[in-house]
């Protein structure tokens, strides 16, 4: 699915503009890079595309549609069934099993439990976690939290994957890991945008946005 | 549907996974239950007991009277009567004669009257049935005739005699029948008549239309001879009771609740305070604000549930202990009931602050 935004206007305070008329398109099947210095608004844009942010004037497009305008629900629904979050610090909660974090998206989705725990394990077992399932994430290291937070993600095989400064708290041996996962869910079809100031991943871009 | 039986799930697995807050709140809606049981239920509790002593006095009965035994009121009467709407049961009783225990000398005379209709349940009766000739006696009216058992004979001053095949307890408003013996009526009699008949209705407030009606149905040949004596004041009395004490117990319900209301929702903003990235990540993950709100709320009302259960049990266990009865299970549900409801509405406020928080400024790792 490819997103687009197109004259994009977006701050967080009316005398700070972060963006001002900016466009970019992110491809189907092709891993694009959002780099930048600081505070360029690179984690602002995977926001504003995952619609938990609205913009002050502009479009935002999934596949040709404007998506920017519609209610809170209808916004909700696209990013439970057609988004996948990735956070720098994997943002799983503390107090459940790896196993529930990694099911909790497929709630929102509507996806059966059942479905979404058979979803899950093969996840798990791909990204080499399933022996902690039932551990909570204060267990696991925090290489093993991204790759639990990556399988949370695609759990709803989302069309987009978003993934903020993913590999921040990583060693370079599960970042590999976690960009190769994202590389290969670009060469399935899926639109993946990473928002990274680390060169290697930027090198591991297809495509790179400056800001 | 599979969608909104998830997000209850999820609800009830954030509630556990928060065993802290959701104890909390589980404590404060026992608490809750217990105190308004234990409280305004012993207050509904007296305020049953001192109605129903009211109404055992009688704020339900309505009697007839021929005042100077010339009315002509004739035993057809009580049949017309017992159709009134609103009428329980209604009753009639032929004039008194005096009757003195046959062959036991020194005995003092007890009433005998005939009785017209079907005894109430207010009369108790053991023995053999009455017929024409036999009569049933009361405990008092036993003890002035001097009878060591309910049975034997009695005779009356101009020769009649009857066969005592039995005895009874009255209740009021009957109870004044205990003085007596009570007989069915003769078959023979020429146009017989009656002197009382006593009707109880549904309802105090059956009182006035019930004895407006009744002039009409008695067809006596001398009205003016008629008196009916009601409990209208009675039943004034009562409805102020019930009142003052419904008005009791309604503010101090209306305090509780509104304490409770105020501690679970203090409780749950402070959870949703301090888990405001669980909110954000759940955002992120797709959940919509309507989603979030549900969230919180269900969770509430499914701890408060189980702490319903609790808090009525113990309530119930001390009304039991202090009172000796069980209470009412209407009021006992309608407690859970509300608690449950004030611990939802409780929930709202908090469960807006978490759905309306920005998601993003807690997301973001600076």
């Amino acid at each position: 699915m490819t997103v687009a935004v197109e004259g994009l206007s977006f701050g967080y305070r009316r005398d700070d503009t972060i963006f001002d008329g900016f466009d970019a398109t992110f491809p189907a099947g092709v891993v694009s890079g959002v780099t930048g210095r600081s505070g360029s608004g690179k984690s602002t844009l995977l926001y504003l595309v995952g619609l938990l942010l609205t913009p002050w004037s502009g479009r935002i497009r999934f596949e040709g549609v404007d998506v920017s305008g519609l209610s809170d629900a209808a916004r909700s629904q696209l990013r439970a069934s057609r988004v996948g979050f990735v956070f720098q610090d994997a943002a799983l909660d503390p107090s459940r099993s790896v196993l529930d974090n990694m099911v909790e998206g497929a709630v929102y989705a509507g996806l059966g439990r059942g479905e979404a725990i058979r979803r899950a394990k093969a996840l798990a077992e791909r990204f080499e976690v399933g022996l902690r399932l039932g551990h909570k994430p204060g267990e696991v290291s925090g290489g093993q939290a991204q790759r639990v937070a990556l399988c949370r993600a695609l759990v709803n095989t989302p069309e987009v994957i978003l993934a903020d400064e993913p590999t921040g708290n990583l060693d370079d041996a599960t970042a590999a890991v976690v960009i190769d996962a994202l590389v290969e869910q670009a060469r399935r079809g899926v639109t993946v945008i990473i928002a990274s100031h680390d060169h290697e991943v930027v090198a591991a871009c297809d495509e790179v946005v400056g800001l | 549907m599979r969608r909104l039986v998830g997000l209850m799930v999820e609800a009830i697995r954030m509630g556990a996974a928060r065993p802290v807050s959701s104890t909390v709140t589980g404590l404060i809606v026992a608490g809750v239950c217990a105190v308004i049981l234990s409280t305004t239920g012993q207050s509904v509790q007296a305020e049953r007991q001192v109605l129903g002593r009211i109404d055992e006095a009688g704020t339900r009965s309505v009697i007839v009277t021929d005042t100077n035994g010339s009315a002509g009121i004739r035993p057809g009467a009580v049949d017309r009567i017992s159709r009134l709407s609103g009428v329980e049961w209604v009753v009639g009783f032929g004039p008194a004669t005096d009757v003195h225990a046959a062959g036991i000398p020194g005995g003092k005379p007890a009433a005998v009257r005939a009785v017209y209709g079907t005894l109430p349940p207010e009369v108790d009766t053991s023995g053999r049935d009455m017929t024409a000739g036999t009569v049933l006696v009361g405990p008092d009216a036993q003890a002035s005739l001097g009878l060591a058992v309910s049975a034997g004979g009695v005779v009356a001053k101009d020769g009649t005699d009857y066969a005592v095949v039995g005895r009874f307890d009255a209740v009021d408003p009957l109870g004044f029948l205990n003085r007596s013996l009570i007989a069915a009526p003769n078959p023979d009699a020429v146009d017989p008549v009656l002197r009382t008949i006593h009707i109880l209705v549904d309802r105090p407030e059956d009182v006035a239309p019930v004895a407006d009606a009744i002039y009409g149905l008695l067809d006596a040949e001398d009205p003016t001879s008629v008196g009916i004596q009601t409990s209208e004041t009675l039943a004034e009395i009562r409805k102020a009771v019930q009142g003052e004490l419904g008005r009791y117990s309604r503010r101090l319900v209306t305090v509780i609740l509104a304490v409770g209301l105020v501690l679970v929702g203090l409780n749950i903003y402070g959870t949703v305070s301090t888990a405001r990235r669980d909110f954000g990540r759940r955002r992120a993950l797709g959940a919509s604000r309507a989603d979030i709100i549900g969230l919180v709320t269900t969770q509430t009302v499914a701890v408060a549930a189980i702490g319903a259960a609790a808090g009525t049990a113990i309530g119930g266990a001390i009304i039991w202990r202090l009172t000796g009865t069980p209470p009412d299970t209407a009021f006992t549900a309608a407690v859970a009931t509300l608690s449950i409801l004030a611990a939802a509405i409780a929930a709202i406020p908090p469960a807006m602050v978490a759905a309306w928080r920005d998601p993003v400024s807690v997301l973001r790792v600076p």
